[in-house]
């Protein structure tokens, strides 16, 4: 197979809302994993959580381990889509989609994206907790959606 | 020298602030030498440095990389996407 992958980052301000189906020629596997913020951290239930980015890093970093991961599983088509700033408990922060010609692919190649989303891409989160406490001098402000920085 | 750093996410909360200013002797100090500094300078960033790493210009270096005034230096530590 040597087609060129579909790849979408995108990071968005607030929470990541219900995506389209994949329309991918070829495709015999879609995954799809969506992150959603615990109402409870460290046994402290939370109102949200401050998603921060240091951009442009943020999305080239992403965007570039979108290309290795499915480079290296022979995908159809990956879509990332990551939260920044405030997402309520309960509502998604990340989403993933992969399409591959069959499964096993596209399960491997989710599971080694996040493994290294959580250690390599430049991505914080802080959470809001529900007694109350501001994020304060900390506050994260909210980012406007950067659509099309791949 | 005086380099600023950047600081996001828990190690600023950790901090109190968003940017801390370093004093280093020397024409181009190292990032291993900056990570010193740090922990000097802001105790409560001490335990989490080691694991952190730096980026200067928007891109990972390594520990050996020289620095200048004029870079932009950002510490990325604790991170958690997803």
């Amino acid at each position: 197979m040597d087609k060129t992958p579909s790849i979408e980052v995108r990071l968005v301000s607030g929470p990541v809302r219900a995506a389209r189906g994949e329309d991918v020629p070829g495709v015999g596997a879609v995954v799809r994993f969506e992150g959603v913020v615990r109402p409870v951290e460290d046994g402290r239930p939370i109102e949200a959580l401050e998603y921060e980015a240091y951009e442009p890093m943020t999305g080239r970093e992403l965007t570039a381990l979108a290309h290795r991961i499915a480079d290296r599983h022979r995908l159809l088509a990956m879509r990332v889509v990551h939260s920044t700033g405030r997402v309520p408990a309960g509502a998604a922060s990340f989403l993933l989609v992969v399409a591959a010609e069959h499964r096993g692919p596209a399960i491997r190649a989710i599971e080694e994206f996040i493994d290294r989303l959580k250690r390599d891409i430049p991505l914080w989160k802080v959470p809001v907790w529900a007694e109350g406490e501001s994020p304060g001098a900390d506050h994260v402000a909210h980012q406007p959606d950067h659509a099309g920085f791949a | 020298m005086t380099l600023r750093v950047k600081l996001f996410g828990p190690q600023a909360r950790l901090a109190g602030r968003r940017e801390i200013a370093v004093e280093l002797p020397g024409p181009a100090p190292t990032c291993a030498e900056l990570r010193d500094a740090l922990a000097r300078a802001a105790e409560r960033l001490a335990p989490s440095l080691a694991a952190s790493r730096f980026a200067v210009n928007q891109h990972y270096v390594r520990d050996d990389h020289p620095l200048r005034e004029q870079d932009e230096i950002a510490l990325i530590g604790m991170i958690s996407g997803g």
